[in-house]
């Protein structure tokens, strides 16, 4: 678990709202998501990720619901609201740019013109 | 395939960590399973799962925390959208029947709009002081209370100079002491003479107050002493009219008290001293010397013409400052056998509450409860209106309490339209009162200032009170009525039958709003019978047929007083003959007293009579008139004669005694022939009694005619003032005018007063009267008019809920005229039982209002049967008309639309 990488402040609500854009997920679905989809490289606590869901839910990001689980058990079920998918589709595009201005700094020569 | 049942979020704070325990449990199963699927045992998966997690239980207490916030903000959320919700259908219902709306506002209007008119009268007399007058909590007026045999415990309002000083002295009880007195004066000259309000104040006065001066400055001690300078202060009202609220005013002049005065301030705008009057001028406290020529009141107990205004020290409770001024008055006043033992009083500077004030704010503050009594017969009505609409719309009711609308939801709904009806009506009210106020004020306090009574805020937030309590009010009504409604009955009827046809709470509204009515009738009786009678009480002369000429002469410079004093004399004479050649004008007499106005007594000692026994109020009073004053006054001579031309000065001295001056002196015996020593005389020849003439009211409608003697002018000279008195052939008020035209030109010098009949000296006795009979009819009439309109609707209403069974009875042969009794006796039962209350009530609260009435018994049996007989009579016309419609039915149409 060396190669894990701790997560910036503030990435773990996006990879949140990202997980449940594809539906209504529970907590441990969103978990288990992350993980595979970042082949466990992200070191998240499990706990870190409530946190969000919830201050996600306060902020009015998502809406939760109870409802029963695949194996029939009482779950915490959270969906997008409308504020919830345009904050993604915002915070998605502050991420690209920022991602993209980040490369290009690290792929400059020292004159600062990319190659 | 996963199975979703949704349930409500947790709507308790208390289940909230809970949920939080469920949810993380569900999450460390879940993944335990996984890793044991993944080959895990399930010791080290169980581990694992709670590594990965973190610390659980702090987790549950962050999380919970978390949905504590988001719950608290949702359920806001909620009400707001509750409350709009409200709201929006509230104004739909509103929109959807206008007449409906308009009737309830109209309704609502009137009742909130009597009661903050009477507010803010209220509000100007008995509980707030004067505007600009500082922390008036630490200020007082002071007066004396000193017994005297046969008259009691008499209030004496106004102080000495002397008075004034002791107090100013005492500097550990007094922080600041001021002393004023008001009076009329004349400004200008002929014909832009006018009366204007003039204060005397010394500097202290608007010190003791805490006023600031709008514009230039107050005088100071020095100016406004005994040797006082010619200087004068305009008020904010003045300095715009005459001056047009130029700064160059400072330093100009103005005429007035017989001086030419330099203006070198200005009072704020709305100043008015300590009282509701408005002053137009401040003349330094000194100029009382200019009045007369005589110093003496500056060192004379004697003189009591100040009003004394203090400020307690700090720390001084007003009732120590009580106890140390008596000290301190029973000292000065030391050589005066009843005032040595008198007691210093500090009385409230708010106008309504001091000892001088008149019984305007007592009856202020009861028509405030008459108009709260209005605004109740105003809520019942309204409450009845929107219960019958309720009544109409009770399937709609039913229909959303069947789909699942809290019972809760709907009376919030029923609350929230009744109260923006009644803000709406409130708004309505606010818009009137500051119409009603002005005309009240206008009527009613004529003197009172003209910036005052305009609606203010406090008068806004009572009304705003007023209406949300009345709209819950109204509101609970039909809402408590669809709570304990059967959905299944109402569902299966319309609004025309079935359910209960009279509503045992309707019914009972309009019991409340006949008793109210009924109450306030009584009221409105008995005030307009004792107004009858203050109008009406037999004073003795005639007060609407007597004009009062009173001019004012200007000084020649250089004149003496005494001069001034001759020449004024004959000045009066010449316009008593002036006035007898007048074709409406039957008399004229000059006079030194005129009765409600001035009054002159002198020591008097009766021969055969050792002292003059205490009469009841004080000694006789005397005055010197002309050989036509009896016939002037409308004064008979019931035994002995009248003056004539025998009466002349040298000739025997002669008196006539009124009856009363008969009874109390001369108990049993002839008056006639009898000796009297007047004022200084001691020694023969007497004053001879040669007549008796009937008694007049001298001082106050309501205490019998005091004891009074008259000599000729021509024997005993004026040692005071003077006055002419002008009968005319009829109470034309445009005599008074015409008069005033035709002698001011007798002399240039004359500044003329203008001419009043005696009955305007008299109206400000029976102003309390006129004020609660006018006020009272007013409310009462507008109570009537509810109740019956309250009473209408309900019967109306009950009677078209009855069509089915008239259509029954007129089918089975009832004739039309028994089923008018029928709905008319239902309508009476209601008002007769409102009318029973209502007087038991009336007759209970008789003793609160005794006080205010003239020579009327509040419990008089006819007076508070006709109030009951009115209302009945009212109550009957109103349930006639739906009667009539009753009795018009067609049995036909009504039974086929079943």
């Amino acid at each position: 678990m060396a190669d894990e990488l701790e997560l910036l402040q503030g990435t773990l609500d996006v990879l949140v709202l990202r997980a449940l854009s594809w539906g209504d997920r529970h907590g441990y679905a969103v978990a288990r998501w992350i993980r595979e989809s970042s082949a466990e490289a992200l070191s998240i606590e499990d706990r870190a990720l409530y946190v969000s869901l919830h201050r996600l839910e306060a902020r009015g990001y998502i809406a939760s619901e109870w409802g029963v689980s695949e194996n029939n058990r009482r779950a915490r079920y959270y969906a997008l609201t409308a504020s919830g998918r345009r904050h993604l589709r915002a915070e998605t595009d502050r991420w690209a740019r920022y991602a993209a201005a980040v490369f290009r700094v690290l792929e400059a020569d020292a004159s600062g013109s990319v190659a | 395939m996963r199975r979703r049942r949704w349930v409500r979020l947790p709507g308790h704070a208390s289940r909230l960590r809970q949920d939080v325990d469920e949810e993380i449990g569900f999450h460390l199963a879940s993944r335990i399973e996984d890793l044991c699927r993944a080959g895990h045992d399930a010791a080290s998966a169980e581990a694992m799962a709670r590594r990965e997690f973190g610390d659980a239980e702090a987790a549950g207490a962050e999380l919970a925390a978390l949905d504590g916030r988001s719950l608290r903000r949702s359920q806001s959320r909620q009400r707001i959208e509750g409350w709009r919700d409200d709201i929006g259908a509230s104004l739909r219902a509103i929109r959807r029947s206008p007449l409906f709306s308009l009737t309830v506002i109209g309704i609502m209007g009137v009742g909130i709009a009597a009661s903050a008119s009477m507010f803010s009268l209220v509000d100007r007399l008995m509980l707030r002081a004067a505007p600009h007058v500082v922390d008036a909590d630490r200020l007082g007026v002071l007066y004396h209370e000193v017994t005297v045999p046969a008259m009691g415990r008499i209030t004496q309002v106004s102080r000495s100079y002397v008075d004034l000083q002791a107090a100013a002295e005492d500097r550990t009880t007094f922080k600041d002491v001021g002393g004023f007195m008001r009076l009329t004066t004349i400004i200008g000259a002929g014909p832009d003479a006018r009366e204007v309000h003039l204060s005397l104040a010394d500097a202290g006065f608007f010190r003791v107050v805490g006023v600031q001066p709008a514009f230039g400055r107050f005088y100071s001690a020095a100016e406004s002493g005994p040797t006082a300078s010619q200087v004068a202060i305009i008020s904010y009202g003045m300095w715009q009219r005459d001056f047009g609220g130029r700064a160059d005013v400072i330093g100009k002049t103005i005429d007035a008290m017989e001086r030419r005065l330099e203006i070198v301030g200005v009072t704020p705008r709305g100043f008015r001293g300590i009282g509701v009057e408005p002053t137009d001028l401040y003349v330094p406290l000194g100029a009382r010397t200019w009045l007369g020529g005589d110093p003496a009141w500056v060192t004379e107990i004697g003189y009591q013409f100040i009003r004394v205004v203090v400020r307690l020290a700090d720390g001084v409770t007003r009732a120590e400052a009580e106890a140390r001024g008596t000290v301190t008055f029973r000292r000065v006043h030391d050589a005066d056998q009843y005032e040595r033992t008198g007691d210093l009083r500090i009385g409230s500077v708010i106008p309504g509450r001091g000892p001088e004030s008149g019984g305007e704010g007592r009856v202020s503050v009861l028509l405030l409860v008459v108009s709260v009594l209005v605004l109740l017969i105003a809520t019942a009505n309204a409450a009845n209106l929107l219960l019958t609409r309720a009544a109409r719309r009770r399937r709609e009711v039913a229909v959303r309490l069947a789909l699942g609308v809290g019972g809760s939801r709907l009376a919030r709904q029923f609350v929230t339209e009744a109260t923006l009806l009644c803000v709406s009506a409130a708004g309505v009210a606010l818009l009137v009162s500051r119409w009603a106020g002005q005309a009240v004020r206008l009527t009613l306090f004529p003197a009172m200032d003209k910036a005052d009574l305009v609606v203010d805020l406090r008068v806004v937030l009572v009304a705003a009170a007023a209406s949300t309590v009345a709209g819950i009010l109204i509101g609970l009504a039909p809402a408590m009525q669809a709570w304990k409604r059967d959905l299944t009955v109402d569902l299966k009827t319309g609004a025309r039958d079935g359910g209960q046809v009279r509503s045992p709470l309707r019914t009972g509204l309009v019991v409340a709003q006949a008793t109210l009515s009924v109450v306030l009738l009584v009221g409105a009786v008995l005030f307009t019978r004792s107004l009858q009678q203050a109008v009406g009480v037999n004073l003795g002369f005639d007060a609407d047929l007597v004009q009062l000429v009173q001019p004012i002469l200007r000084r020649n410079p250089g004149e003496t007083g005494e001069a001034r004093g001759r020449g004024y004399e004959a000045m009066l004479g010449q316009m008593r003959d002036r006035a007898r050649r007048l074709p409406y004008v039957t008399s004229a007499s000059l006079s030194t007293t005129v009765p409600f106005w001035m009054n002159q007594s002198v020591r008097i000692r009766v021969e055969g009579l050792d002292s003059i026994p205490n009469l009841a109020d004080g000694t006789p009073s005397i005055t010197s008139a002309d050989t036509s004053y009896f016939m002037t006054m409308g004064i008979r001579i019931v035994r002995g004669r009248a003056f004539d031309g025998r009466d002349v000065a040298g000739a025997p001295r002669v008196a006539v005694i009124n009856q009363n001056m008969k009874r109390q002196l001369f108990p049993g015996r002839d008056a006639l022939g009898t000796c009297l020593y007047i004022g200084s005389d001691s020694v023969p020849p007497c004053t001879l009694v040669v007549g008796i003439m009937t008694s007049a009211r001298r001082r106050s409608i309501g205490s019998e005619a005091s004891a009074q003697y008259v000599v000729p002018l021509a024997q005993r000279a004026p040692t005071g003032a003077l006055a002419l008195l002008v009968r005319t052939a009829s109470g034309d008020r445009a005599y008074a005018q015409r008069l005033g035209n035709e002698l001011r030109s007798t002399d240039p010098r004359v500044v003329l007063q203008p001419v009043q009949p005696l009955r305007a000296l008299v109206e400000p006795h029976v102003r309390s009267y006129r004020i609660g009979t006018i006020l009272f009819v007013a409310f009462g009439t507008i109570a009537l008019l509810l109740s019956a309109v309250g009473l209408y609707s309900v019967v109306a209403y009950d009677a078209a809920q009855r069509a089915r069974e008239m259509g029954v009875r007129l089918a089975l042969g009832a004739r039309g005229g028994s089923l008018v009794g029928l709905v008319v006796r239902d309508g009476l039962r209601s008002a007769g039982a409102g009318v029973l209350v209502g007087i038991v009530i009336a007759l209970l609260a008789a003793g609160t209002i005794r006080e205010f009435l003239f020579d009327v018994s509040p419990r008089d049996p006819v007076l508070v049967a006709s109030a009951g007989a009115l209302l009945l009579a009212v109550a009957c016309l109103a349930t006639l008309g739906p009667a009539w419609r009753a009795s018009r039915l067609d049995p036909m149409i009504v039974l086929r639309e079943e």
